[in-house]
């Protein structure tokens, strides 16, 4: 009696196991059953910033209007290209995406597969040509739906300006000048995020040193050294004497803090990625600001860092009728009038043949990058473990008040511990 | 003869659940990192190859991982001490309280409730605001500055963050230690004469000998492993002062795309933990056998 007691015991409880799970597949298939002709796709989208989601939200609702059936499922999360790589690691691809196609490690992806060929699409030629050729994959061909570009520049305070009566600084002689003004005056010149130094090394790096970005790409493939190199060194001075005229509490601020401090008047001028426009706007809607190049020694040798924004792709591994329906969104996007509705929106500035850009102010920046020269994010040339890796070399070139020729010192040393061997 | 075998088996059946899962979840993990870490994947080729020790020896020559490994270990010296130390001190307190006991040992346990991100954040900001202001009227120069923003204070301030939530754990635990005390001992230590310090030394202690083992170990597995806070408040910086070898982890798989040096830093790390709990354990067993 026991005995059977207990084996009744486990086999109820083994029983009503293979029931739940049955149960809850056949609950699960009846379910699709019933919406099966609305296809949902997710679609990874790695800019968290309020306006640009906020955009994307409104372009996806009018979609659904127009496309009942399919169902677009945007999906945000913070650190996102840390998590999207351990997405393709684990075979978790999300039907749609968007990612960086200059970038060295979204041709791996490509030459591994996993990403779905456009270069046939007619969209593809509504592309600014511009930032179209900064994109295909190593095989010639084109991967992803280029949506915006984006750009590193100098945010400045109009009223500001206006009120000392400072002109835009067109060269870098020009620029201490003003720093030094504003420092009299008592106003901040500069507010620097040391703490997020990534973006402040690449920008000033490419103002500063032309040529520089391809430099150390020749060294982590084991030919030459910055060390010596006169442009590096002119590179290293003038970022130290940035920091002389930036907010003493520089190396504890990041990006977002210093997007905060500009937007409530704290400072004159920040060096700022394209996608802060959006946080300053949130927190001073009516703060009146442009942008200029960072000047080098002469206006012929400003280099702006400009590139590819966020990319749209899709999984060549998805099931056909998410292809087709994340096909179906991208061709959308990329009609003039939806783009255009997304810029506005977002504040990006959008790369599809017949869009203008609607905020006056930051429109001469584009203007110039049009015209003069830019250059693209380092890890399009460099492999991104080297650049981050230099991010902090570049902290204690500041923080430790090194001399600028150990600083090239550290430089070639992290390129060479770095370097895929 | 089946009921003879479902007899015998009855309670090891019932483990069986959890067994499979661990073996899943755990063992099967743990094999396929140890894997990994002998060939050169790199977390998005189809295609790797066997590479033998060489991210072994190549990680034996990198100066940042020697460097990760030192922080990790003043984290987790750091982290251990004070939480040891702190949650005894609370637990002691908090046991002694006659009044409002079970309303001030809520309170208390309130950080544990909060992510560690979220807390993070909000010290972020405190570091930045709150702690240049009293250096300024102190008038003492390391504050004047966020202490995240110090290579010298960052990681204390990291560690200083974890702590004020890593105590409330191990404090209740050691309440529930001091509660098994026997009340009689004390009254018998207090006939004698024994003083509060005896009193605590020969007979709190040894009682709260076992629990004393629970929370090391857990302190000591959470300072070796630790990775939320230095990444949320500092991300490893400023030049990787508090670059925790969890950062470093994180970083090598998912940013700079070396997954096999990341699978072969996270074995190492795996063995430090398992040799490290060993020997708590042998030495606690030791001392506990009152």
């Amino acid at each position: 009696m026991k005995r059977s007691a207990k084996f009744g015991v486990i086999a109820t409880l083994l029983l009503s196991l293979v029931m739940t799970a049955c149960g809850n597949e056949s609950s699960s298939s009846n379910g699709d059953k019933s919406k099966s002709d609305v296809v949902k796709i997710e679609f990874f989208q790695q800019q968290g910033e309020e306006a640009i989601q906020n955009a994307y939200r409104e372009v996806i609702a009018d979609f659904t209007k127009e496309y009942p059936k399919i169902g677009i499922d945007m999906n945000t999360v913070p650190d996102p290209v840390k998590v999207l790589t351990s997405r393709f690691a684990t075979n978790d691809i999300p039907p749609l995406f968007t990612d960086y196609p200059t970038q060295l490690q979204f041709k791996e992806k490509v030459e591994n597969g996993y990403i779905e060929n456009l270069s046939d699409q007619p969209f593809i030629k509504e592309i600014n040509k511009k930032y179209l050729d900064m994109t295909p994959a190593n095989d010639g061909g084109y991967y992803s739906l280029p949506y915006a570009r984006n750009y590193m520049a100098v945010y400045y305070n109009i009223d500001l300006f206006e009120q000392n009566d400072v002109k835009i600084p067109t060269t870098y002689a020009e620029f201490i000048e003003a720093c030094k003004l504003f420092e009299s005056k008592g106003i901040t010149p500069l507010y620097l995020p040391l703490k997020d130094i990534g973006h402040i090394f690449q920008a000033t790096n490419i103002a500063f040193a032309p040529g520089g970005v391809e430099e150390m790409a020749k060294e982590a493939k084991g030919e030459g050294q910055v060390e010596g190199n006169p442009v590096f060194l002119e590179f290293a001075k003038k970022l130290k004497e940035l920091t002389e005229y930036a907010n003493k509490d520089a190396f504890g601020v990041s990006a977002q803090m210093m997007q905060e401090a500009f937007a409530k008047g704290q400072a004159a001028m920040i060096i700022s990625g394209s996608y802060g426009r959006g946080n300053i706007k949130l927190v001073n809607p009516n703060l009146k600001f442009g942008a200029f190049a960072l000047p080098n020694d002469t206006l012929d040798t400003t280099t702006v860092l400009s590139g590819v924004n966020a990319s749209l792709s899709i999984s060549a591994k998805a099931k056909p009728e998410e292809k087709e329906a994340a096909l179906t969104f991208l061709k959308y996007l990329a009609r003039p009038e939806v783009a255009q509705k997304w810029s506005d929106l977002s504040g990006e500035p959008s790369i599809i043949n017949g869009t203008t850009y609607g905020d006056q102010y930051l429109q001469p920046i584009l203007d110039f990058i049009d015209k003069g020269n830019a250059h693209d994010w380092m890890s399009s040339t460099i492999p991104s473990a080297i650049v981050t890796e230099l991010y902090s070399t570049t902290q204690g070139y500041l923080i430790n008040n090194d001399t600028p020729e150990q600083y090239l010192k550290n430089i070639d040393d992290t390129i060479k511990l770095n370097a895929v061997k | 003869m089946i009921s003879k075998f479902l007899e015998r088996s009855t309670y090891f059946l019932f483990t069986l659940p959890a067994i499979i899962l661990y073996t899943l979840f755990f063992a099967y993990a743990v094999v396929v990192g140890i894997q990994y870490s002998f060939t050169d994947w790199n977390g998005i080729s189809s295609h790797y190859n066997y590479v033998g020790f060489s991210n072994y020896v190549e990680l034996w020559n990198n100066p940042n991982f020697k460097q990760s490994l030192i922080v990790t270990g003043k984290y987790a010296i750091m982290l251990v001490a004070g939480v040891m130390i702190l949650s005894l001190i609370l637990a002691l307190s908090l046991n002694s309280l006659r009044k409002f006991q079970t309303f001030t040992k809520s309170v208390y346990f309130l950080p544990a409730m909060i992510s560690a991100v979220t807390i993070s954040l909000i010290w972020d900001q405190l570091f930045f605001r709150v702690v240049p202001t009293i250096g300024e009227a102190l008038n003492i120069s390391a504050l004047y500055q966020s202490p995240l923003a110090h290579p010298k204070y960052a990681l204390l301030a990291v560690v200083i963050v974890n702590i004020w939530q890593a105590v409330a754990l191990p404090t209740l635990i050691f309440i529930a230690g001091l509660q098994s005390v026997p009340s009689e001992l004390y009254e018998a230590g207090r006939i004698d004469g024994a003083s509060t310090y005896n009193r605590f030394r020969y007979i709190t202690f040894p009682y709260l000998i076992p629990t004393i083992t629970v929370n090391m170990v857990l302190a000591i597995k959470s300072g070796i492993t630790s990775f939320d806070y230095a990444y949320t408040l500092t991300g490893g910086g400023p030049i990787k002062s508090t670059n925790v070898i969890g950062i470093m982890i994180y970083n090598d798989a998912f940013q700079n795309l070396k997954f096999a040096m990341a699978n072969a830093e996270s074995v190492i790390l795996f063995i430090i933990i398992a040799v490290l709990s060993f020997i708590q354990i042998k030495l606690a067993r030791k001392g506990g056998g009152r």
